[in-house]
């Protein structure tokens, strides 16, 4: 791809090329090659994050530092690189709680209630209560899944848990 | 918003400069960073790795207990040296943890085989709560009181029971002739150092 292609890529577009081009290295079948390259890319983010971390060290104590980084984090692309180095100033539980209130009117409005039961370093677990509603639960699910994700990309994974009404009309249909 | 298609594509990058020697989760058999949680067996004290998923769904069952990376310092504690004494390890430095299967408190102290196993008295444990209110706090198999009183320390500590274990591999792979001899007790001053400064650095960040 040509220097100028890059240029104009999106952040969907690059982290897509990102996933194949990963998919890509882990079919060579040249362990060195992949190892080695594997490193470099480790090495590359490694010095990354070390100069991010200090300069949102820099930020952060700076006047007005706070309102800077939120500023920042409002950027997508900025957003996008402090929360694949650890760096986001938020902490993902309140990165989940903020896109979970956003989101409540919508879901109210359809009779959907989702609450976070809880968030670590690697995974966030939330419920979900129907009150009956009659939604397909596979699709459900993969809109709270979407909306939660793109608040903490860095999660390995996001559980939902049902409530048991929802189990019941289950069944029982 | 345009939506990021990739999900979680942060993690599954980190994933991917980490993953130099792949690791699995000893219950579903799904890949796992290298940094990941434990269960405990709690009859066995056997330890599994495990998947996010797995730790959070089978830790805490009858069968399993999460471990939690822990070292407290407790600098208020409550022992007196008779105290102590009635405890009869005889030892001045010694682990104490509620076992489940052995339906009470267990103290694990140093001997010239790697460390010696012994039930601890239960009204002594009740005592130790009763003037310690943070002990009753401790996670059943998973975390114990560490008691160092050697060479007139008198240091507590709360640490995650893989703590214990370390010590007592230590303890093993050092000990030489009846006390143990230097060496040991340099690994053990070691051990201390380390843990003092685990104490002091300890990662603050949520979660
Ligand atoms: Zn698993
Ligand atoms: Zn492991």
């Amino acid at each position: 791809m040509s220097g100028e292609a890059r240029g104009t890529e999106t952040l969907e577009q690059s982290l897509a090329r990102l996933e194949k081009l990963m998919a890509a290295l882990e079919e060579i079948a040249d362990g060195t090659g992949r190892e080695a390259a594997r490193e470099l890319l480790a090495l590359l983010l490694d010095l990354h994050a070390r100069s991010l971390a200090r300069l949102s060290a820099i930020i952060a104590a700076s006047d007005n530092g706070a309102a800077l980084l939120e500023k920042i984090v409002e950027d997508r692309d900025l957003r996008a690189i402090l929360l694949l180095h650890g760096l986001h100033p938020q902490s993902v539980e309140n990165r989940l709680l903020d896109v979970i209130a956003r989101m409540q009117p919508q879901w109210s409005a359809r009779g959907l209630h989702v609450s976070l039961v809880s968030a670590s370093k690697a995974f966030a677990m939330v419920q979900l209560q129907r009150n009956g509603v009659a939604e397909p639960t596979d699709q459900l699910r993969l809109e709270i899944e979407n909306a939660l994700t793109d608040a903490a990309p860095d999660l390995d994974d996001i559980l939902i848990e049902m409530d048991m009404t929802a189990l019941y009309t289950e069944t029982a249909a | 918003m345009e939506r990021i298609e990739s999900g979680n594509w942060a993690s599954r990058l980190r994933r991917f400069v980490s993953a130099t020697e792949e690791e699995h989760c000893e219950f579903c058999s799904k890949a796992i960073a290298s940094r990941h949680a434990h269960l405990v067996e709690r009859a066995t004290r056997k330890f599994f790795c495990a998947c996010p998923q797995c730790a959070f769904l089978l830790g805490g069952s009858e069968r399993f207990a999460a471990l939690r990376a822990r070292a407290d310092a407790l600098d208020d504690f409550n022992l007196s040296d008779d105290d102590w004494q009635g405890f009869r390890i005889p030892i001045d430095l010694a682990f104490v943890f509620h076992s489940t299967p052995a339906q009470g408190p267990v103290a694990i102290y140093p001997g010239p085989a790697g460390a010696i196993e012994s039930p601890f008295a239960a009204d002594g444990w009740s005592r130790l709560i009763a003037a310690n209110a943070m002990l009753a706090d401790l996670d059943p198999d998973v975390e114990a009181l560490l008691v160092n009183r050697m060479n007139g320390a008198r240091e507590y500590y709360l640490v995650s029971i893989d703590r214990c274990y370390a010590l007592v591999g230590l303890i093993r792979r050092h000990w030489r002739g009846l006390s143990g001899g230097a060496e040991v007790w340099e690994a053990v001053r070691d051990y201390f150092t380390n843990l003092r400064d685990d104490v002091e650095t300890k990662d603050r960040v949520h979660g």
